[in-house]
């Protein structure tokens, strides 16, 4: 084999595992990660009272589900009540979301408007967080959508 | 292989190292994630569980959680466990399992309290975990075994009701001589119902009829006096006792007898009175009433800084050669031989014109003498001593007095602003002070005579004026003129008692007290010019080197001199000469080691020995001060024998009477004494008798005291030192003159702050500083304290029911009492001498003990005043979820995947 001939099958294997590694990068590796990391810090701001403490869907500087530690249904339901890109832009986020409250298993008819679940999507880790809804154990699940 | 293919797997060895790295981002990031979540869950469940409450979980499992009286029903769900932990009740259990179930499933968990798991769920180990998140929260209140709620109480007392207290009547070191007046002050409230005993403790050596309130109540002899006091119980006056003022008159037959030396009138009884109007600015000496021959001798006390005095006399003479004198400490602020009723009033100005010194006076018992005595029953005011003063002024009297490098040559004349302050005084300078002093002392009294006699330059000086003050202050001054600065030569101690020798041989006068003060700083070197076993002036043979050369310079010389038998020739030579004098003139030697004579052996022991022969004393210092007091002490010592030897005048027949008015006093103004503090009752109560000179007494340790005072039988002496934990609080030597001439407090102030639990005493008598009597066996403190009247509030304890309470009273008795006053129950409780019992897990109960252990200061098991319900006010406060003070647990949420 002439020398010409070695680099330039050693050219073109080399080329070919760049493009792979690229690639492979380019699929496993969420394209916003960054921005998908900040939206799950931002939205943990709904496990607040918030910003007013009393606030409502036209005070509101920063939403937050609580009151003296439990939800809150009357802010659960004046964030709901928003138009979607309004509650994006007081979390903070870009990404589409959903939130859903689920007591003993049986999802619970609050927050329906919260967000909107994409038509195609990569879902990324939910987040779930706990609280009282009056004397009951409720979970709060967060999903976030790519 | 070729080159390509080698190449080809390089290239793909590379794009596996990419790919796996970017697997294990993804996959750190993903459990990352997934353990913040889980950590999430263990904070927020910890939050529901101090949010929700009791009430809220199923009514069930609530009502079986607040049955077991550990929590209620507004508790968080968090309190709840914790308290059923604590309390290790069974339902803890099911509780927390139960609680566990409120929380959705997704993951395992558990509830843990200082590491003990209290529930779990799980279906896996946490051993075999992926993932372990924990929060933790501390707390406080809650700790195993301790209780959770409860209640805590406070008593007081609402009102004091028959409290069992003292007041007493005090008699002076010595008050005579004739019938005798003074007054016992009762509360208001307390009339003769009501006094439980009435004594008196006297010592007095004849017998009298006693008036209370001029009534007649009996006729009392002593079994005892001199020093030890005879008790009397005066139940047959008790009945003619007032509130207020009641007077107490003993009548006497013979006046020579008819005196009292120390002691007391004491009542004890009830009172509701919760404290006396005390002054604590002040102090009043209510001077008693004497028909006959005034012979006072007392004290005040003066607790604090004294401020101004007031002197108030009134009396009655008749004969105008009586002398009527007041004395406060040394000074006499009255004197006259006015006749008639005499009222006369002196006050701060005529007081400091007189001389008085409030600050030597402060802060101490000052004697008070009060005396009217007829001309003819003479007070010794002249002398009949003859005294020889020997002061060595050999080479090594060039030193400083507590060290061997030369002294300090100050100012020689000026001896109270130069020489005694100085403590590197040169020894000659200081010795002249003193000598002098001697001097001024002794010679004050007509008839004694004195000479002074030095050996300087190896020869024996002497002057021979013997009652001319100041021809002998003159010798002093030339002598020291003569020899200017400092001593020189060698020390001959044989040669100068050889002198006095001589002296005495010269004016052999019969009735005459011989004294001879012998000062030395060092070890004799010479013995007489008649031989080591002879008596002579003159200097003869060298025996040893002696301390110094002959100028003064080389003092290095006496290590062995001091222990070993080099000087024992002049030592004997000296001592034989000193056992002539006792043996020929009957002589009393005062020895004084002067400077640091005390680091030498041989030359002690010589000052002891012919002290010792002669019934004299040996004292040494090397400190100024107190050499001038030693020198004073002597003097007075020397005094003591020729001039009145005891408070006690023999009354002739031919006696003229005198009365001193019981309206006499003197005021004094003090610096304020701390007042006690509110809510307290006074009690005034005294220590059995000590029976030893140095008692250690044991006083109850939760009364505020806000005064002591040690009662000391004197006799016909004078209680002249106490010692209080190591602290001198009275020295009668700190007034400098004769104690004949000073008054002899029978109650000597104790400052309240040196009263401990555990209080050691020293008290002694005397005639002089240096003629100790001991003391009496009778002695005894008389205190008076403030017990609280309310006790803090209890611990919190389960329960509060009262009970049924059976109490024993100093008075006498027993009370049964409910406390509270609605408690009807079956509990019976004690507080008796047998018994006491109780339960401590009762706050009402505690409280109720801890008020009686107040009112039992002196745990005999009797409170010393009556308890009724009404009096007593007892508040109790339940609480539940007591923020106690144990802790904190820590409860802790575990979740794991």
């Amino acid at each position: 084999m002439s020398r010409g001939q070695v680099f330039t099958t050693d050219f073109i294997i080399g080329l070919l595992l760049t493009l792979a590694a690229v690639l492979s990068v380019v699929f496993l590796l969420p394209t916003d990660d960054v921005a998908f990391s900040d939206d799950g810090e931002r939205i943990a701001v709904l496990m607040t009272e918030g910003v007013p403490a009393n606030w409502n869907n036209t005070t509101v500087i920063v939403p937050g589900f609580l009151s003296n530690d439990r939800f809150n249904e009357t802010k659960i339901a004046a964030f709901a009540a928003l138009p979607e890109a309004k509650q994006k832009q007081l979390l903070g986020i870009r990404s589409d979301y959903s939130i859903t409250f689920t007591m003993n298993g049986t999802v619970l008819p609050l927050c329906t408007t919260c967000g909107a679940v994409p038509a195609s999507y990569k879902e990324l880790l939910p987040m779930r967080r706990i609280a009282l809804l009056g004397p009951n154990v409720t979970m709060m699940e967060v999903r976030l959508y790519q | 292989m070729s080159k390509g293919i080698f190449f080809t797997f390089d290239g793909l060895f590379a794009a596996l190292l990419i790919v796996s790295a970017v697997v294990l981002l993804l996959t750190f990031t993903e459990q990352h994630t997934e353990r913040n979540s889980l950590q999430q869950s263990t904070a927020d469940t910890l939050v529901v569980l101090n949010t929700l409450t009791v009430d809220e979980l199923d009514p069930t499992m609530a009502t079986a959680v607040k049955a077991t009286n550990l929590t209620n029903g507004n508790d968080t769900v968090i309190e709840a466990l914790g308290a059923l932990w604590a309390a290790n009740h069974t339902l803890q259990s099911n509780f927390s399992s139960y609680i566990l179930t409120l929380f959705p499933q997704n993951h395992a968990l558990a509830f843990y309290a200082n590491g003990e798991q209290l529930a779990i769920r799980a279906t896996t180990t946490q051993a075999n975990a992926h993932r372990v998140a924990s929060t933790k929260q501390p707390v406080s209140g809650i700790a195993p075994g301790k209780p959770l709620s409860g209640s805590t109480a406070t008593a007081f007392l609402r009102r004091v009701e028959n409290k069992t207290t003292n007041s007493f009547a005090y008699f002076g070191g010595f008050v005579g001589q004739g019938n005798v007046t003074t007054n016992l002050l009762l509360p208001t409230d307390v009339t003769s119902a009501r006094v439980l005993e009435l004594r008196a403790e006297l010592d007095t050596p004849s017998s009298f009829t006693l008036r209370v309130n001029d009534q007649s109540c009996g006729a009392y002899t002593p079994t005892a006096f001199n020093m030890t006091p005879t008790q009397w119980n005066l139940v047959n006056c008790t009945q003619y006792l007032v509130p207020g003022n009641n007077s107490f008159t003993f009548i006497y037959q013979n006046l020579t007898t008819a005196y009292i030396a120390g002691g007391y009138v004491r009542a004890l009884y009830t009172s509701d009175i919760v404290s006396t109007n005390t002054n604590y600015t002040g102090t009043t000496y209510q001077f008693p009433r004497i028909e006959g021959v005034v012979n006072l001798y007392d004290g005040i006390l003066v607790p604090s800084s004294m401020r101004n005095v007031t002197v108030f006399l009134h009396y009655h003479t008749s004969d105008p050669t009586v002398l009527t004198y007041l004395a406060i400490g040394e000074k006499t602020v009255w004197s006259s031989n006015q006749t008639g009723e005499v009222r006369v009033t002196l006050t701060d100005t005529n007081l400091t014109l007189l001389g008085l010194d409030y600050a030597a006076l402060s802060n101490k018992t000052v004697p008070i003498r009060f005396s009217s005595f007829n001309s003819t029953q003479t007070v010794v005011t002249s002398g009949n001593a003859d005294v020889v003063l020997i002061t060595d002024y050999s080479a090594s009297m060039k030193k400083d007095i507590d060290s061997w490098d030369t002294g300090n040559a100050g100012n020689i004349d000026n001896c109270e602003g130069a020489v005694y302050p100085d403590d590197d005084i040169r020894r000659t300078h200081l010795a002249r002070c003193l000598d002098k002093e001697v001097v001024s002392i002794l010679l004050n009294y007509t008839g004694n005579r004195l000479w002074p006699v030095h050996y300087v330059d190896n020869t024996v000086y002497w002057y021979n004026n013997p009652q001319d003050n100041q021809s002998i202050t003159g010798f002093y001054n030339t002598f020291t003129a003569t020899f200017p600065q400092q001593g020189r030569d060698k020390t001959c101690v044989a040669c100068a008692l050889s002198k006095a020798y001589e002296i005495f041989a010269a004016y052999p006068q019969q009735n005459r007290t011989r004294a001879i003060i012998l000062m030395s700083d060092g070890l004799p070197t010479h013995c007489t010019g008649a031989g080591c076993s002879g008596l002579n002036t003159t200097y003869g043979s060298q025996i040893c080197e002696g301390f110094c050369d002959e100028n003064g310079n080389n003092c290095n010389n006496f290590a062995n001199m001091c222990t070993d038998s080099t000087c024992g020739a002049a030592i004997d030579n000296a001592a034989t000469v000193a056992q002539r004098l006792v043996t020929d003139f009957n002589v009393t030697i005062y020895t004084v080691g002067f400077g640091p004579v005390s680091s030498c052996a041989n030359a002690t022991q010589l000052l002891q020995r012919i002290a010792t022969m002669s019934n004299g004393t040996y004292q040494s210092s090397d400190d100024p001060q107190a050499l001038k007091l030693i020198y004073r002490n002597i003097s007075q010592s020397i005094l003591q024998q020729v001039a009145l030897e005891a408070q006690t005048l023999q009354v002739p027949s031919n006696i003229s009477y005198a009365l001193l008015e019981n309206d006499s006093f003197i005021s004094i103004t003090h610096d304020a004494l701390p007042a006690p503090p509110l809510n307290m009752i006074e009690v005034t109560r005294q220590t059995t008798q000590f029976g030893s000179c140095t008692p250690s007494i044991q006083l109850p340790s939760q009364l505020v005291y806000t005064e002591g005072v040690i009662v000391s039988y004197s006799g016909p002496h004078w209680t002249d030192r106490l010692v209080v934990n190591g602290i001198p609080v009275h020295n009668l030597s700190d007034f400098y003159a004769p104690y004949y001439r000073l008054g002899d407090p029978y109650r000597l102030h104790v400052p309240s702050t040196l009263l401990t639990p555990i209080t050691n005493l020293f008290i002694g008598t005397g005639d002089s500083a240096v003629n100790t009597t001991g003391c009496s066996q009778n002695n005894s403190l008389i205190y008076t304290a403030f017990v609280p009247s309310a006790t803090p509030r209890t611990a919190v304890l389960e329960n509060a029911t009262g009970c049924v309470w059976t109490i024993e009273k100093d008075s006498g008795g027993v009370q049964v009492v409910a406390i509270p006053a609605t408690y009807t129950g079956t509990n019976v409780c004690a507080y008796t001498n047998a018994d006491i019992a109780y339960d401590s897990g009762d706050a009402l109960q505690q409280a109720v003990y801890e008020i009686l252990r107040e009112l039992d200061f002196d745990d005999d098991g009797r409170i010393f005043v009556s308890l009724s319900e009404e009096n007593l006010e007892i508040i109790v406060t339940k609480i539940s979820s007591v923020p106690y003070l144990w802790g904190p647990s820590i409860v802790e949420v575990r979740a794991w995947q």
